[in-house]
């Protein structure tokens, strides 16, 4: 079969190509349908119980977004940054999608007082005061009410928010340049914050769009600068040059096409492209200029074709797999990266296999140059590596489980999930902004608390406000939470102000028929729209709005479990009480991450196996391969847990590439040792041989994949940041595990898939596809030596 | 059968109407639609039904007592009839055209409370109706412009647009300018469009069963939609009384008659 497809590649090289080139202009056309997905809420499967809630929370309450801004002056009683405030909440609305009546804001936001001559029902702040009375009666106003204190402005009056809804089906990128205008516009002495969830995903379309715009590139002049150092011509570096690049044309092209969205995850899907189709192109062109030495073009094509497309398809497809194996994830944006991840590796595949092959079809055969050989310093250091480990291999096997027991030891520490806070890097604007809100406006991230009556009218119960209030409390006093409110906190302000505005009368009443006039009084004093947010139509479902100064998930989930005990310990019969928010769809990946991340080790490692069990026909073969990689993912993981990078989206899909990728060096490396050792039957002689040739190999593979994975150190995320240096790590040890950890085990175990039954038998054929891979690293290794 | 002779009268009469031709300006079908609403005193009760987004609903049973007095004051009090628990929260009134006091009684509280005065752009007891949505505006804050001439619900109405006249009503006001629909029959509105500041269509009313109230030369909707459409929220009104012009005793809109009812 691989006869016949090189039949097809030296035969037709030119309607190959065309037939490439117009599938990769069919397929880039989809690069333009590529749409990007900032919403994290669809994230999780449609029945998870916290999503239900989430769901059922924007039924009742309305689904709206809301843009915070943040400013922070020494004091913001004054004219200057009083007047900031009503002139920008006044430019909100000519936001687009923003909801004119629902701005609050100091200048916005009605107070109900209790005057000497009656009730004051006004905004706080009518007009931009001109006197210090004035500018001092409005700070005596926001003093006395517990309703704005501490809350939209901070406690020490340093700072205030101004909020502003914004109706679904605004366009995000116009409402961000808006807002970010009429920020700049009044950004100084006083420091202006943006925040909320129109900002946050907008920061995460445009960081995608500069990692893909920055990175790319970047990784791509890396690559070639590999090329040409691995080549030192133009054909050598432009030949897998191409690969990649249609590689990449391709993935992204097929994504386009089947509607998979960019997300934060698979931002980094360009790189990992570059790092996959670069190794794949290096040893095609590696192979045709062993080949073309001594035979004609057509000849050297035939025998790439025929010795490579094994071996690199072996390596196409556990890359493939183990990428695969992120479906069981539940979590969308990973699954949909493993799986276009795995096709855009079995298109670099394709590619590899007939670009460059019909490509070199065309070319003249190279002008044979005298090639320097490189020094030898890295022969010189593996070949006493090889005898080192095979002298000592006590020392590789102790240090080695010291290794795995540290590792372990770091494992059991892992921190897993994280919020979309830390989703960006600590000096990013928007974490910045966090910061900002956190230390003096109570925070800007909070749980949704919703408490369900029975029936309708439940909510203006006395008791049940109570425990509201009661709950509220509680929660307050939690370290992490900012400040809550509720219906309830309306009902005692209204009770305190109607009561002289005397501080005891600052409870819930006891009586229902009071609290229903209240309300009343309320929502006549304010627009149809004041309560939806809080309490629903029936007053059946209130909803208590808990905010959390802290952007550590632990602390997240701290809060969760202690709040939850406290509702269901303190809360009546038959009052449901729920959790939601978008904290709590952060806090429901932790559960799935670890359930796919557990699956997918399994899965992959199994996967991995049994692939390498078939190719060797062995399963001490199938075991030995996957013990390097299986040990350098341990480390990762162990290294992960004692420098407190959490298990989250972006680390989670490292197992699965890594094990895919790095498997490639312990095949290359059993195949190789199989093949050399019958030849002597010493095994220090076929490790040194195998460590020069195919250790050299395996190393200069390893960089190539290193030097594509490592540019995602500089992504706009820090989950990409963690995958690209972890990743890269992963690399390094899994390759190096190969050369150090294999030697000693065949020492050791004498497998009979190398060693055969008896010392005579070494030279048994039947390792099928293997045997084949052999001699590339052979040949490479030769055109170094000669 | 009372009821169509004298509505065949009425439109003979406004047939024989000289003004009712087709050269009317802006101006005077807007003096026409004025005196039309204007009365000297009126008793009405409806249920006011605020319906969100989801079609979730509050429904409260009003009767509302208005009146032009001797000294010029307009005086209004509304009285809450249901549901049980706000029955009898009452909230009166009274504008000198200076000034406007407002009392609020909580039955609950047994006390009658002075309130602040309301803006003109203060949504009308929580409802989609701001207070300049319901009250009848001074002719001479606003310019008007004849839009031209459509039929709703086959009845034809001028369209008319009024534009602040100036800077303070401007500042007074939420709307950029509001567009009428106005019958030509009877000078009632049917149709109102509000812009808002940006000059986006913000709210739309819609008047209809319009009958005429008995003892009076006055028309009036039985049937009032406000919609808000950016927030889709809308409110009802839904009109089982209208009086006008029997007499409303000066001592409903007292601080006595609010607290105690009688």
């Amino acid at each position: 079969m691989i006869q016949q497809y090189a039949k097809l590649i030296i035969g037709f090289p030119k309607s190959v190509l065309i037939v490439v080139m117009f599938l990769t202009i069919y397929i880039g056309l989809g690069i333009s349908k590529l749409q990007t997905r900032n919403n994290y809420d669809s994230d999780l499967p449609k029945d998870d119980p916290i999503i239900i809630t989430n769901d059922r929370l924007e039924e009742v309450f309305g689904e709206k977004d809301v843009i915070l801004i943040g400013i922070k002056a020494d004091n913001i009683f004054n004219q200057q940054t009083l007047r900031k405030i009503a002139l920008i909440s006044e430019e909100l609305k000519q936001v687009e999608g923003v909801v004119e009546d629902q701005i609050i804001s100091l200048s916005t936001l009605n107070n109900i007082k209790g005057r000497d001559w009656g009730l004051d029902v006004g905004p706080f702040m009518g007009d931009v005061p001109e006197t210090d009375e004035e500018i001092d009666r409005i700070r005596q106003d926001v003093m006395t009410n517990n309703l704005i204190y501490g809350k939209l402005v901070s406690k020490d009056l340093s700072s205030t928010i101004i909020t502003a809804n914004i109706e679904r089906g605004y366009d995000q990128a116009t409402v961000y340049n808006q807002v970010r205008k009429i920020t700049e516009k009044y950004n100084g002495p006083e420091r202006l914050y943006i925040n909320g969830e129109p900002i946050i995903q907008q920061e995460i379309d445009l960081g995608i769009q500069r990692d893909i715009s920055v990175l790319l590139p970047f990784a791509l002049i890396l690559v070639l600068i590999g090329f040409f150092l691995s080549f030192r011509n133009l054909r050598g570096v432009f030949l897998p040059f191409i690969v990649v690049v249609l590689s990449i044309v391709w993935t992204m092209g097929i994504m386009g096409w089947v509607g998979l969205e960019m997300t934060v995850v698979s931002s980094a899907l360009p790189m990992v492209m570059v790092a996959v189709a670069s190794s794949y192109g290096i040893h095609i062109v590696h192979r045709y200029y062993e080949e073309i030495r001594h035979k004609s073009v057509a000849v050297a094509v035939r025998e790439t074709i025929v010795a490579m497309t094994p071996p690199v398809a072996m390596t196409g497809i556990t890359s493939a797999a183990g990428s695969a194996t992120l479906a069981v994830f539940k979590v969308v944006s990973i699954r949909e990266f493993g799986i276009i991840a795995a096709i855009g590796i079995l298109s670099a595949l394709f590619l590899t296999l007939s670009v460059p092959p019909a490509l070199l079809m065309l070319l003249k055969k190279p002008v044979r140059k005298h090639k320097k050989i490189r020094n030898s310093f890295i022969d010189r250091v593996l070949m006493s590596l090889g005898r080192f480990t095979l002298d000592k291999p006590g020392i590789v096997l102790i240090v080695t489980l010291i290794i795995i027991g540290f590792s372990i030891v770091g494992i059991t520490r892992i921190r897993i999930g994280s919020d979309i806070t830390e989703m960006f890097p600590k000096k990013h604007s928007i974490r910045q902004s966090f910061d900002m809100f956190n230390d003096y406006l109570g925070g800007a991230r909070y749980f949704n608390v919703m408490i369900s009556g029975k029936k309708p009218n439940t909510i203006t119960n006395p008791a049940l406000l109570r425990q509201i209030e009661d709950f509220q409390r509680y929660a307050e006093k939690l370290e992490g939470v900012g400040y809550t409110n509720s219906f309830a906190d309306i009902i005692k302000r209204i009770h305190r102000v109607m009561n002289s505005d005397n501080l005891e009368f600052e409870r819930i009443p006891d009586s229902e028929a009071l609290i229903a006039q209240y309300l009343l009084l309320y929502s006549m004093s304010g627009d149809p729209g004041d309560f939806e947010d809080i309490v629903d139509y029936d007053y059946q479902r209130a909803k208590i709005r808990i905010m959390i100064r802290t952007s550590d998930q632990d602390d997240h989930k701290r809060l969760y479990r202690d709040l939850r005990h406290y509702a269901k310990t303190h809360f009546d019969q038959g009052v449901e009480i729920e959790f939601a928010g978008s904290v709590m769809s952060w806090l429901a990946r932790i559960q799935y991450i670890v359930r796919g991340e557990i699956q997918n080790i399994i899965m992959a490692i199994v996967i991995i196996f049994l692939f390498c069990l078939i190719v060797f026909r062995s399963l001490s073969g199938g075991l030995l391969s996957i013990v390097p990689l299986s040990i350098a993912t341990m480390i990762t993981f162990g290294l992960m847990g004692f420098i407190g990078i959490r298990l989250e989206m972006g680390t989670s899909i490292i197992t699965a590439i890594a094990v895919g990728v790095g498997v490639d060096f312990a095949i290359h490396f059993v195949s190789r040792f199989k093949e050399e050792f019958p030849k002597t039957g010493d095994t220090e002689k076929a490790t040194v041989t195998t460590l020069t040739t195919t250790g050299k190999a395996i190393i200069f593979d390893m960089f190539s994949n290193i030097l594509g994975f490592s540019v995602l150190i500089f992504s706009g995320f820090t989950p990409v940041q963690n995958f690209g240096w972890l990743v890269s790590l992963t690399m390094i040890t899994s390759g190096f595990g190969s050369l150090v950890i294999l030697p000693p085990l065949f020492a050791a175990f004498k497998p009979r898939f190398i060693w055969g039954k008896g010392k005579t038998k070494t030279t048994r054929i039947g390792s099928g596809v293997s045997v084949q891979t052999i001699p590339v690293y052979v040949k490479e290794n030769d055109h170094y030596k000669k | 059968m009372k009821r169509s002779v004298i509505f065949i009268m009425a439109t003979l009469c406004f047939m024989a109407d000289p003004g009712s031709g087709q050269n009317l300006t802006a101006r005077e079908i807007m003096e026409r639609n004025n005196a039309q609403a204007t009365t000297r005193d009126e008793r009405a009760g409806f249920t006011m039904k605020l319906i969100n987004k989801r079609g979730k609903e509050r429904k409260r049973k009003v009767v509302m007592y208005s009146k032009t007095d001797a000294q010029n004051k307009e005086k209004t009090l509304v009285r809450f009839l249901s549901p049980a628990d706000v029955k009898g929260v009452g909230l009166l009134s009274i504008d000198d055209g200076d000034r406007e006091d407002q009392w609020l009684y909580l039955p609950a509280l047994k006390r009658v409370r002075r309130i602040s005065s309301s803006e003109k752009s203060d949504s009308f007891m929580g409802s989609d109706f701001s207070y300049e949505d319901i009250e009848q505006n001074e002719l001479n804050d606003y310019q008007y412009t004849l839009l031209g001439q459509e039929t709703v619900d086959g009845v034809d109405c001028y369209v008319v647009r009024s534009i602040p006249a100036s800077d303070e009503i401007k500042k007074e006001t939420a709307y950029s300018m509001t567009d009428m629909w106005i019958r030509k029959d009877n000078y009632v509105s049917v149709m109102v469009k509000f812009y808002n500041q940006k000059g986006d269509l913000i709210k739309l009313m819609v008047s209809t069963d319009i009958r005429r109230i008995d003892g009076a030369e006055k028309w009036r909707a039985n049937f009032i939609t406000m919609k808000n459409v950016k927030t889709g929220h809308r409110t009802e009104l839904l009109y089982d009384t209208i009086q006008i012009n029997q007499g409303v005793a000066d001592k409903f809109f007292t601080q006595r008659y609010l607290e105690r009812g009688r």
